[in-house]
């Protein structure tokens, strides 16, 4: 390389390098950029950040020096009605450390110098911690505004850039602005009886050129439009240069008026001036009118209680909702106005609520004892009610008779029940595949199915040093929980079925060695046996066998009949279990008194069973291709109906039997 | 007309005859040639598929006769043999994977014959490769030990994000991956992961498109499965060669993942 280098002219050598040191720069920039997504520090992990170092960061940009911003964007300008002040607004997606702003007042050219700037122009660093910044979290867009006095009647010019670790995105350009002049003051109409005129005044207004007045007879409407003639009595001129204006109104007409006050920034909001009317007619007597008493106001109900989650036989305080609605509906609803609140108000745990009911009697006649009804929605919940003296049944009673006519207490305390009545379920340590929609709404408030369960409520739990895996459905509703500590899912996905119990039966009868049985005694080593038909299982058939590892295939139904079959009466212990593996080409079910069963359990359909308190624990593995059938459920809805405890030593020791071997054919030559 | 025109213009009649006989008899010798170089190229590769299903049967290599093929008219018997290949290797590649297939890879070496595992896992890092251009699905990654612990991944492709909040795999450099094969991703298990003690690694395919996977690491992996080679020639002389490779017991996904 060296070598042809020297060999090369000089006129050609700097080309080269010049060509390399360009090819080397374009590199940098390139690679300076590649992590253009996101930075700053939004208060959640969102989208693509992940949570790094106790901080929310993409994880190609893991620190600090690796983020730059995404440009500023929306820059609002919006002037305070005094005129002398401005708001200068923008958003920043995934936020920034801070941002340099620079204001130009246009009347003196911009100087580029911060240390010394021009009058009336800005130019320094601010963040969300500077006075007169404001800053608001929308989703991942930090919105920013930030406040400063301008001086009227002058076009300023304005553009920020954000800033990251030191790196500053290129300068974004509002828009330019001149705010509008500060509405004139103290106005005033003056009737002169003598002469038959009135003279509309107001106070001066610093800097404007002249004023809109705008004077309308309200015996006829108003035009609208001051380039054409006007109704009898209306006045519509643009250009008032003093603080009065002087006219002879229409004998009796009723007067409304309205001003802006007009500057090169532009025309100011309008501004009312009190209404007139001047010769009015000669007064007719009229009697003096009975004073008449004025009501005494109902007393402003209140019906306030705890939000509690309802579990069949059980209920507990807070609800975990992501919305909620609660509304009172009177019997009568004239002159009712109602207004019910949360708290707290924006978390998805929710404790209480409180109604305040107002029975308005002052300019209307409402019914002062009358019935109100519940109604309230909690998302993932059913609809939620009172019961009569807050107990904790389902037995709903959703109208309150309220009086604040009678002098009594007018504060009703009414708890909210909030029912969960769908049974849910809980895996551990497995990977997950639904067969369609997967809707699993855990409570707030769970127990454990046992010892080898826990209180978090998560569909896929996991042990010490063991990881949850996938969960694919074609849609997921798990409320507002986590899938797993992991958060691994796929939603919109249809899993393949490659291989049902009938594959295998095929597979196994023309590839591997298969005994026909028809007692378990026949099971003599470990092995892939066929039960033609169907047949039952429990513990006393299975210890028929002493092999401890066998995959036993039907092309039959099999029943599960049997509280804890191959398992221990804790339904934990699994040291004397075999490692066997059930399938069916048709239906395996478990009866409905079954409590646990160990084994792998694969099967065209699966019953479970049903059982009004009774859930079931599978520890090993349950996999229906087709379908999912039976009711579990426990009178305290508070535990999982089905626990599935993955055992990956079923498939270790089965690992020869209940597997196929793969083939890779390659024609050499 | 002359004599001379005449015997001209039958000299020439004759040249022509006698250029379409030759022609219509060189393309007759050679069609027939092409026939029989075919028949021989497709007796010869059914010769040697049988040998592969013979050594299967059997599960020895060996030359045809002593495999007991020594009847196979028009091949060479004596000549035609079957290699049975137990070489480990620091690259191994899958067979094609479809949608929601997966494969069982053997990270402590396995005896077929005992059916047990015979030893204990490398402790190294391993690169997993997959996709391709055209083809760029996910892969759930579940790694079982000895202690029957789980270790699990959930790696997206490049540029997509099949499964919310999974891993990222990388662009692998040139030699990430086995060879001749154009991987577009490369996600490293760190070898703290695998250990001493990890029997297998099953790497499933999420998303809706193929691929085969790569294993590469720094030392040989253990033996994945069994690879025949069998290499036939006929008595004519044509020589055909084939390479079956057939895995340890593979646990198929459907039997694997919970589902209902």
């Amino acid at each position: 390389m060296f070598v042809i280098l020297i060999l090369m002219k000089r006129k050609i050598f700097l080309l080269f390098l010049f060509i390399l040191t360009i090819l080397f720069f374009t590199e940098k920039i390139l690679a300076d950029h590649t992590c253009q997504t996101s930075c700053g520090y939004p208060p959640r992990c969102v989208g693509a950040l992940k949570c790094i170092d106790g901080l929310c960061r993409n994880e190609f940009c893991p620190s600090d020096s690796d983020c730059i911003c995404s440009n500023p964007n929306n820059l609002r300008v919006l002037c305070s009605s005094s005129g002398n002040s401005v708001t200068l607004s923008w958003t920043q997606e995934g936020g920034a450390q801070m941002f340099a702003i620079r204001i130009n007042n246009t009347t003196n050219p911009w100087n580029g110098n911060c240390n010394n700037p021009n009058p009336g122009d800005v130019c320094q660093l601010i963040s969300c911690n500077s006075d007169g910044v404001t800053c608001t979290w929308n989703d991942r867009n930090l919105n920013l505004s930030y406040n400063i006095s301008i001086s009227r009647n002058t076009v300023y010019e304005w553009w920020i850039h954000a800033i990251e670790s030191g790196r500053w995105t290129d300068a974004v350009h509002g828009p330019s602005f001149i705010c509008p002049p500060p509405q004139p003051t103290n106005l005033r109409a003056s009737c002169s009886q003598s002469s038959n005129l009135v003279t509309l005044s107001w106070d001066q207004v610093p800097g404007a050129q002249a004023y809109a007045l705008r004077v309308n007879n309200t015996n006829n409407p108003w035009q609208g439009n001051c380039s054409v003639s006007q109704y009898e009595g209306d006045i519509c001129n643009d250009n008032v240069t003093t603080n009065s204006y002087t006219f002879n109104p229409l004998g009796g007409a009723n007067y409304d008026w309205w001003l802006h006050s007009i500057t090169s920034g532009g025309w100011s909001q309008a501004v009312h001036g009190p209404s007139f009317r001047c010769q009015t007619p000669t007064p007719t007597p009229t009697l003096t009118p009975t004073p008449t008493s004025t009501p005494t106001p109902y007393p402003t109900a209140v019906i306030l209680g705890n939000l509690r989650e309802y579990l069949g036989n059980s209920c507990y305080n807070n609800i975990y909702t992501s919305s909620l609605q609660i509304n009172l509906n009177p019997q009568s609803p004239n002159g009712i106005i109602t207004n019910c609140g949360i708290t707290p108000p924006n978390e998805i745990t929710r404790s209480s609520y409180r109604c305040t009911i107002v029975f308005n009697n002052q300019n209307t006649n409402p019914t002062p004892i009358q019935n109100f009804s519940l109604s309230a929605r909690a998302f993932n919940y059913s609809a939620g009610y009172w019961t009569i003296d807050n107990a904790c049944n389902e037995i709903s009673n959703n109208n309150l008779l309220i009086d604040v006519a009678s002098g009594r207490s007018t504060v009703y305390n009414k708890d909210i029940f909030f029912p969960i009545n769908s049974p849910w379920i809980k895996l551990k340590d497995s990977s997950f595949s639904s067969l369609g929609e997967l809707s699993n709404v855990i409570p707030l408030n769970i127990s454990p199915y046992d010892i080898e369960d826990t209180n978090n409520r998560y569909l896929i739990i996991n042990s010490n040093n063991n990881d949850p895996g996938v969960v694919t459905a074609s849609s997921i509703n798990i409320s507002n929980n986590d899938i797993s500590n992991k958060r691994w899912y796929v939603e919109n996905y249809r899993k393949i079925k490659s291989f049902s119990p009938q594959v295998f039966l095929n597979y196994v009868k023309s590839r591997k060695n298969i005994q026909n049985i028809r007692s378990l005694s026949n099971i003599q080593q470990k092995g892939v046996y066929f039960w033609e038909n169907d047949f039952q299982l429990d513990n006393n058939l299975l210890n028929q066998t002493n092999v401890q590892s066998f995959v036993l295939i039907t092309n039959g139904n099999v029943i599960i009949r049997e509280e804890n079959f191959n398992i221990g009466r804790n339904c934990v212990d699994i040291s004397n279990s075999k490692s066997i593996a059930i399938i069916s080409t048709q239906t395996i079910s478990f009866y409905n008194n079954s409590q646990c069963a160990a084994g792998i359990f694969i099967a065209e359909n699966i019953n479970i069973g049903s059982n009004n308190n009774q859930g079931l624990k599978i520890k090993g593995n349950l996999i229906a291709l087709n379908s999912l059938s039976g009711q579990r459920r426990w009178e305290n809805n508070n535990r999982p109906s089905l626990f599935m405890f993955f055992q990956p030593k079923i498939y270790l020791d089965l690992l020869p039997y209940l597997s196929i071997s793969k083939y890779d054919w390659e024609q050499l030559q | 007309m002359k004599k001379g025109q005449v015997l001209l213009i039958l000299v020439m009649l004759l040249a022509t005859a006698l250029t379409i006989t030759l022609t219509a008899t060189y393309q007759s010798i050679t069609e027939t040639q092409l026939t029989k170089l075919e028949e021989e190229n497709q007796k010869t590769l059914a010769a040697a598929e049988a040998g592969i299903e013979k050594a299967l049967q059997l599960k020895q290599g060996g030359s045809f006769t002593s495999l007991g093929l020594s009847n196979l008219s028009g091949i060479n018997t004596l000549e035609s043999s079957v290699e049975i290949s137990n070489q480990g290797n620091n690259t191994f590649v899958t067979p094609l994977l479809q949608k929601d297939e997966q494969y069982t890879f053997y990270l402590a070496p396995y005896n077929s014959q005992t059916k047990n595992f015979s030893g204990n896992s490398l402790s190294q890092n391993i690169n997993i490769c997959f996709g391709t251009s055209n083809s760029n699905p996910a892969l759930e990654i579940t790694i079982i030990k000895s202690d029957y612990t789980i270790r699990r991944y959930a790696i997206n492709p490049i540029n997509n994000s099949y499964i919310e909040n999974g891993l990222t795999a990388s662009s692998p450099n040139q030699n990430d991956c086995p060879p001749n094969l154009s991987f577009t991703n490369r996600y490293t298990i760190n070898a703290n992961d695998i250990g001493n003690n990890s029997l297998i690694l099953i790497a499933r395919v999420i998303g809706n498109s193929s691929t085969r996977i790569g294993f590469r690491a720094n030392n040989s992996f253990p033996i994945q499965g069994t690879t025949i080679i069998s290499s036939a020639r006929s008595t004519a002389g044509v020589e055909k060669k084939i390479k079956l490779f057939q895995s340890y017991p593979q646990i198929p996904s459907d039997f694997f993942i919970t589902s209902f």
